[in-house]
């Protein structure tokens, strides 16, 4: 008992790490990748359509690409980065592969949708186009961005479950081995509570801080 | 115009646009927006343009800060051509040139006290420079009290109030403003053109506005031009431009402030009197021109005892009285008589015919 109990506390760790890593990496690179997304388009402040039109592609193919089969793809390059295909860093890569243009593209809506008078306005007091985004796009687009951040993460635990379940350790990994091969219900039911616990944490934190960053009510 | 009539001129002038056009390329094709503007805006002066909708008001204003790049013709402030700025210069002229807009354009995610402090922290000021500024500014706009509060948290006026203190807070020689006044009920409205006027005359800020709101250019320009379809049509005085305009459009938008005549009497009107007991009807039109005012006497007098005050009014607009005066005449001289005997009366005097009491 008291060896699940151990597993159980390391498969939660490990997790946690793994997700930890990826968001951090995500949100590190997601959001100037969204700036870019927003800022390059015709009209946009910092405009150059060929390279948005670029990235917005690649963007586009790496979000169409099923978790699972990305992460078989990227197998090669994960290697190269952390030196081996298996543990939880090596989960991190395709983590955070899948997750950044996830989150960029969702961090992109926000920000487009913080209203042109603003920049404007900006524009007429003197600002430049790099106190734009720092003083205008990313505060006006702040609670929009964290509820797009809650969403990112919850689907990250999603992905890292399934990531568990080939060699990348954490509660995916138990809940396969105990679970699905040995028929171990009583660990099965751990794993989900942990999991939906893990959940509705981050959900809930997430709200909490969009609405006290929302100062538009 | 004589070279020394030239110089002073060039000395009062504060913004020159030349020449001034605009067109956009848009999904519905080309759109002229502006077509060859020429116009002067001197020193000092609260200037105000008006026109329908679509006329190119908000294009006009958006190229005196550059917000919107001419097609062609020139823009200068001071003498200096706005189109050979580069990017430095032109942040520097910004921080000359303040301006407010219709939807105030409020940051939501600053207090106001950081909103009126941005301009100054992007253009690196010294904190303890900025703490002093900003306090002075809401102290000027009576919004001492509401410095750590949202934008959403305040009325229309108070976001406005806040909006001019962010826009003289680089302490502007100029200050542009799209429909400032537009989103606001009409007790704001008098609040934020009282405080307008009041910075005009205490800073000797120059002013340009638009509104569609011909109270507002009766109440604070000085002069006012017309835009049709991106041409100017009508510019002067405002006590000129609405004493007598010249213009159909300048008319149409005025045409609430006009006193036209009421229903019942224009389908009566005849060209000859129908009886004796026909009034003929004399519309005595006050320019301004004259800088005279009605005489109530004078004009009893002239046209004698049976004389009636139909219809009409005066306004005052700086300082001249303007309007029509609509009386009705019982004589049985000839038209052309009685014209020549009221010709003093008023700036313009014309006949409209007869009606007969009912
Ligand atoms: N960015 C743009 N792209 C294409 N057309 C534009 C653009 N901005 C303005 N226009 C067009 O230019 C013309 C003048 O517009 P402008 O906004 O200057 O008018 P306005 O006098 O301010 O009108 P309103 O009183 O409605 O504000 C209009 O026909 C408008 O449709
Ligand atoms: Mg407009």
């Amino acid at each position: 008992m008291s060896l699940l109990l151990d597993r159980l506390l390391q498969g939660t760790l490990d997790t946690l790490l793994m997700i930890g890593a990826s968001s951090a990496i995500t949100l590190l690179l997601g959001i100037p990748l969204a700036l870019f997304l927003v800022t390059s388009t015709r009209g946009g402040i910092f405009e150059a359509r060929w390279a948005n039109g670029a990235i917005g592609s690649v963007v586009n193919v790496l979000r169409s690409i099923p978790f699972l089969i990305l992460m078989v793809a990227l197998i090669p390059f994960t290697r190269l980065i952390v030196g081996t295909s298996y543990g939880v860093w090596a989960a991190v890569v395709p983590l955070t592969v899948a997750c950044i243009p996830f989150f960029a593209r969702i961090a992109e809506v926000s920000l487009r949708e913080v209203d042109r008078g603003l920049i404007e306005a900006a524009q007429a007091m003197g600002c430049r186009r790099r106190h734009i985004v720092w003083h205008v796009l990313l505060p006006e687009a702040r609670p929009g961005i964290v509820a797009g951040f809650t969403i990112t993460l919850v689907s990250m635990i999603n992905a890292s479950a399934v990531a568990g379940a080939i060699g990348a350790g954490g509660l995916g990994d138990l809940a396969y081995r105990y679970g699905y091969q040995r028929f171990d219900t009583q660990v099965m039911v751990t794993v989900i509570v942990l999991l939906v616990l893990l959940v509705t944490l981050i959900q809930f934190g997430g709200d909490r801080l969009a609405h006290a960053l929302n100062k538009r009510k | 115009m004589s070279r020394y009539e030239a110089d002073i001129e060039q000395a009062l002038t504060h913004i020159r646009v030349e020449g001034l056009s605009k067109t956009y390329r848009g999904a519905q094709g080309v759109v002229r927006a502006l077509d060859g503007i020429d116009l002067s805006i001197r020193r000092g002066e609260i200037f105000g343009i008006i026109g329908r909708s679509g006329a190119g008001k908000s294009s006009l204003i958006r190229t005196l800060n550059r917000l919107e790049q001419p097609s062609a013709g020139q823009v200068r402030i001071d003498g200096v051509d706005l189109g050979g700025l580069d990017e430095n210069q032109l942040v520097e002229l910004r921080r000359r040139v303040g301006m407010i807009f219709q939807h105030f354009n409020l940051l939501s995610a600053k207090t106001v006290w950081d909103n009126v402090a941005l301009p100054l922290k992007v253009a690196g000021k010294r904190p303890a420079e900025i703490e002093r500024r900003v306090a002075e500014l809401l102290q000027l706009v009576d919004l001492a009290d509401k410095r750590d509060v949202y934008p959403a948290q305040l009325s229309g006026g108070q976001k406005q109030r806040v909006g001019i203190a962010r826009a003289l807070v680089h302490e502007p020689q100029i200050l542009l403003c799209d429909e400032a006044t537009s989103a606001l009920d009409p007790e704001s409205t008098q609040a934020i053109l009282a405080l307008l006027r009041d910075i005009n005359r205490r800073l000797g800020l120059t002013i340009v506005l638009i509104t569609h709101e011909m109270e507002v250019i009766h109440e604070i320009c000085q002069r006012v031009v017309v835009l049709e379809r991106g041409r100017v049509v009508e510019e002067g005085p405002v006590w000129q431009v609405f004493g007598d305009p010249q213009h159909e459009v300048t008319r149409s938008l005025l045409g609430t402030r006009q006193h036209d005549l009421p229903e019942d009497l224009v389908g009566r009107i005849r060209p000859q009197p129908e009886s004796e007991r026909s009034l003929f009807l004399l519309d005595l039109h006050f320019t301004g021109a004259s800088l005279r005012e009605p005489d109530l006497l004078a004009i009893g007098r002239t046209l004698g005892a049976q004389a009636r005050l139909l219809h009409g009014g005066i306004d005052r607009v700086q300082g001249r009285a303007l309007g029509h005066l609509l009386v009705g005449v019982h004589s049985r001289e000839p038209q052309a008589a009685i014209l020549e005997r009221a010709r003093g009366l008023a700036d313009k005097v014309g006949g409209l015919g007869y009606v007969t009491a009912a």
